[in-house]
């Protein structure tokens, strides 16, 4: 357990070091004297694609949300209140995932030209992260026991307030769980937005893209971390929406 | 008394999916059919016989089918251990866990593709830090193996397959992992003979997703393949660098078709 | 309790979209304007400052630009794009730009221009090899394609795809001629290419600057610029090596788009990268500026000396655009093989 942490870490360690060390290995510091020491190469990372962060978090506030509200109800409907097709569609929600993201994005952009490339980016982004919801909390629907919210009608709650006061809850964990997915995975989406956002659309991962491939080592290092730093508090913010709900396990 | 509507009880269901559907089709489905369409049109469907004659573009889907496959099982394997843990047991430090396991989640496959070749690549660290301490420099270069492509793959899914199976378990019946701990297993033994039975349609979903998302990726494969091709590579090739739709969009709706089909396989025995 | 949080949520969430959208200034769009590819980065600071208009930096290539104006054509979204010469010529064929004849235009040589205006030169680079002699663990620095084909190289010599990289496409193409080919017979060049697949490492389909700076790949064939750059401005371990036998130049383009959103503001942008100034910034990167005169002597020293560069040949681009498709189609089929 401890051994994946590691294992999964150890490659970003490694690169997050670059922005600090000055050691052979991780190169010459480049882009002129302008980045000598470690503040110089966050401020060369933060002036050439500081906006690019800030659409970022422009796309994934509107992601996060949408995927949760398309993609959860849709989940739940599937076990508790399957229709003719629900299998079909169920089975179909995981599609997009295989569509390569420079097929949707040209595909996106011939089908609507004139559309705001901004909802067509949002779409994007949707479409690799709805399945994720949908197999997540499907997967929660799937285990907790159906007899609760019969119990509840049985009492005479109406569908809204059983959904309210027993559904919701209890599906509360499940709910962050694929919070957290939504926000990792669309804050770093990189192919269906290195085409589909416009260069002021642009969100970071295409500007860590340049960063490796066109920079020197310590410029991609120093990157790295500036597009990891919002992640870490979003992920442990996330979780700490969840309460004790979320943070209830089985006594030691 | 129970108001149940039988009929009233789909109808609920279907105006509850009713955005999903929307949202498929608007946004994926009409835009791919699209794709497809031309390749169904131009020369009466002529792509459609390149994509399957034998060649780069059969390679490329088979390819694909074997990888994502491999890395589906694979990866679930490899995520069932520490998603039971991480769903069951309260433990200081379990959030801080799951975030440094949830990273690599924002990570696309291009920038996984990257850190695979930091690490493990003619002068990554690895080998370095192995020639330093034995002299010898080994695995140099195996980034660009076939097994460094699959690790690279695994550290791609696996974090998905983590969190995605954590929610099964998560729910898991309190009362059945209680009687079996006052029957005195220990939390391996839970898992194996109370936990995975039970959660055995998750774990298919899970591998469903592992798979579905292996065969879409298009950045490990960019960065790490020498000469094994996937799909995903070929149709960048086609739309980018010969602006060919057709044999693009065939290979897409191939990709869709495959990635249907072994879903409805895989959740085929549910109730 | 969780109601209160989903609203500051969603609070959150409208401020930033807001946020985004209510930015208004300036700007031009250029598709394939990568900040630290031939100083874009320092091209475009300098324009804001001058001008105080806003040219953001854009990831994509030049074949990728090409795919995405073609995409766009019915609601285009960039108002220019930058081209390796014969991606830029292909462009303008497809009928992707309009004439536009920017200030300055006398002074750009015919043959690095369109007669009407679709494309023009705006600075200029040799193919080279960009070795990192660290890297190399000992094997002689090569000096010559045949130098290339020794076994001494294997596994230490990469190009970019020329499906994917423009300087590649002109590689190949040049290579072709070089070795005897014309723009219909492709064998000479594929046959040399095929000899030298047994060295190269990979065909990679993004810039591999970071990684030839870093020694992942010692011999890379690229633009002469991008060496010179990483020797004189990253310090790194580069020699630029223009082979005995000749080499090929390569012009960097770049053409108005047809419908261009800020179409004024983009004319007066494509004049300015003509001026003096702008031009300048080119020269640091290391890419020959068009216009004469533009670069600073301390650069000018640094380069190879001119008799090296009497060995680089001009191609014709018509001819590279023409056989572009088939002449990728076949290396695909020979080079990169059945892809298993």
């Amino acid at each position: 357990m401890a051994l994946l942490a590691v294992v999964l870490a150890t490659p970003i360690a490694i690169t997050a070091a670059g922005a600090f060390s000055h050691a052979e290995w991780y190169g010459e510091r480049s882009e002129g004297a302008a980045v000598a020491d470690t503040p110089a190469l966050f401020s060369y990372v933060l002036e050439t694609w500081g906006r690019a962060l800030l659409r970022s978090a422009a796309v994934v506030a509107a992601v996060v949300p949408l995927a949760l509200l398309i993609g959860a109800p849709a989940a739940w409907a599937f076990r508790r209140r399957p229709f003719p097709g629900s299998r079909l569609l169920e089975s179909a929600a995981l599609v997009p995932l295989a569509v390569p993201g420079v097929a949707l994005a040209f595909a996106l952009i011939q089908s609507a030209p004139g559309f705001p490339r901004f909802w067509l980016l949002v779409a994007g982004h949707l479409a690799y992260t709805v399945p994720l919801v949908v197999k997540s909390v499907g997967n929660a629907v799937e285990t907790f026991d159906p007899r609760l919210e019969a119990a509840a009608r049985s009492l005479g709650a109406g569908g809204w307030e059983t959904a309210r006061r027993v559904t919701l809850p209890l599906l509360l964990p499940a709910l962050i769980l694929s919070a957290l997915l939504v926000f990792a995975v669309s804050w770093g989406e990189f192919n269906v937005s290195f085409l589909l956002a416009t260069p002021l659309l642009q969100t970071f991962p295409a500007g860590l893209y340049a960063t490796y491939t066109t920079n020197s080592f310590p410029v991609a290092a120093a990157a790295t971390l500036v597009f990891l730093a919002p992640v870490v508090p979003a992920l442990i913010a996330i979780q700490a929406l969840g309460g004790e709900e979320f943070h209830r396990g089985l006594p030691a | 008394m129970a108001r149940r509507h039988p009929l009233g009880s789909a109808w609920t269901g279907a105006l509850l999916a009713l955005p999903l559907l929307l949202f498929l089709v608007a946004a994926v489905a009409w835009p791919i059919a699209g794709l497809a369409a031309r390749a169904f049109a131009t020369n009466r469907g002529a792509a459609f016989g390149e994509v399957l004659a034998a060649g780069r573009y059969r390679a490329s889907l088979v390819n694909s089918l074997a990888l994502s496959s491999a890395a589906a099982v694979v990866s679930v394997l490899l995520s069932l251990w520490p998603s039971w843990v991480l769903a069951r047991e309260r433990f200081r430090g379990r959030d801080l866990l799951r975030t440094v396991i949830s990273l690599p989640l924002t990570f696309s496959g291009v920038l996984v593709g990257f850190l695979m070749v930091v690490l493990l690549g003619r002068v990554g660290a690895l080998p370095k830090a192995i020639g330093f301490l034995t002299g010898r420099e080994a695995f140099a270069g195996a980034a660009y193996t076939f097994a460094g492509l699959f690790a690279a793959y695994l550290y791609f899914e696996v974090p998905r397959a983590v969190v995605t199976l954590e929610s099964a378990f998560r729910h898991f019946p309190r009362e059945l992992d209680m009687a079996a701990r006052a029957l005195g297993a220990g939390p391996l033994e839970r898992l194996i003979k109370v936990a995975l039975p039970a959660a055995a349609p998750a774990l298919r979903s899970t591998l469903a997703v592992t798979f579905s998302a292996s065969m879409g990726s298009f950045g490990v494969a960019l960065i790490l393949s020498r000469r094994f091709t996937v799909a995903p590579l070929e149709i960048y090739t086609e739309m980018t660098g010969f602006l060919n739709d057709e044999v693009a969009g065939a290979l897409c709706l191939l990709l869709a078709l495959a990635t249907l089909v072994v879903d409805r396989l895989l959740s085929a025995g549910r109730r | 309790m969780i109601r209160k949080r989903a609203l500051l949520v969603a609070v959150l969430s409208i401020a930033s979209i807001a946020a985004v959208a209510v930015a208004q200034e300036k700007v031009v769009i250029q598709y394939d304007c990568i900040p630290n590819y031939a100083n874009w980065g320092g091209v475009t600071a300098l324009y804001k400052k001058l001008a105080g208009v806003t040219v953001p930096p854009d990831p994509k290539g030049s074949s990728v630009a090409m795919a995405a104006l073609e995409k766009e054509k019915g609601a285009p979204q960039a108002d220019t794009s930058y081209y390796s010469g014969a991606i830029g010529f292909q462009a303008a064929e497809k009928g992707l730009h309009e004439p536009y004849k920017p200030a300055g235009w006398e002074k750009i040589p015919a043959a690095l221009k369109d007669s009407n205006g679709l494309w023009w030169t705006v600075h200029t680079s040799a193919i080279a090899f960009v070795v990192n002699t660290k890297a190399l663990g000992g094997a002689p620095v090569p000096r010559s394609w045949q130098d290339l084909l020794k076994p001494v190289y294997k596994g230490k010599i990469a190009y970019d795809d020329p499906t994917w990289g423009g300087t590649s496409y002109t590689l190949i193409y040049g290579l072709n001629t070089l070795m005897g080919g014309n723009e219909k017979d492709f064998k000479p060049g594929l046959a040399y290419l095929k000899k030298l697949d047994a060295n190269v490492s990979s065909y990679p389909r993004e810039s591999i600057y970071n990684g030839v700076l870093r020694g992942e790949v010692p011999i890379w064939i690229n633009a002469d610029g991008n060496g010179y750059k990483m020797k004189y401005v990253d310090g790194g371990p580069v020699e630029v090596v223009i082979p005995s036998e000749g080499t090929f130049t390569m012009p960097l383009v770049m053409g108005l788009v047809k419908g261009a959103p800020h179409k004024a503001e983009a004319k007066k942008y494509l004049d300015w990268l003509l001026t003096a100034p702008a031009q300048g910034e080119f020269a640091k990167s290391y890419f020959l500026p068009v216009l004469p005169g533009a670069t600073p002597k301390e650069i000018a020293a640094h380069f190879l000396p001119a008799g090296e560069y009497k060995r680089a040949r001009a191609l014709d681009l018509a001819k590279m655009a023409a056989a572009a498709d088939a002449l990728k189609r076949a290396w695909v089929d020979e080079i990169r093989g059945s892809g298993r």
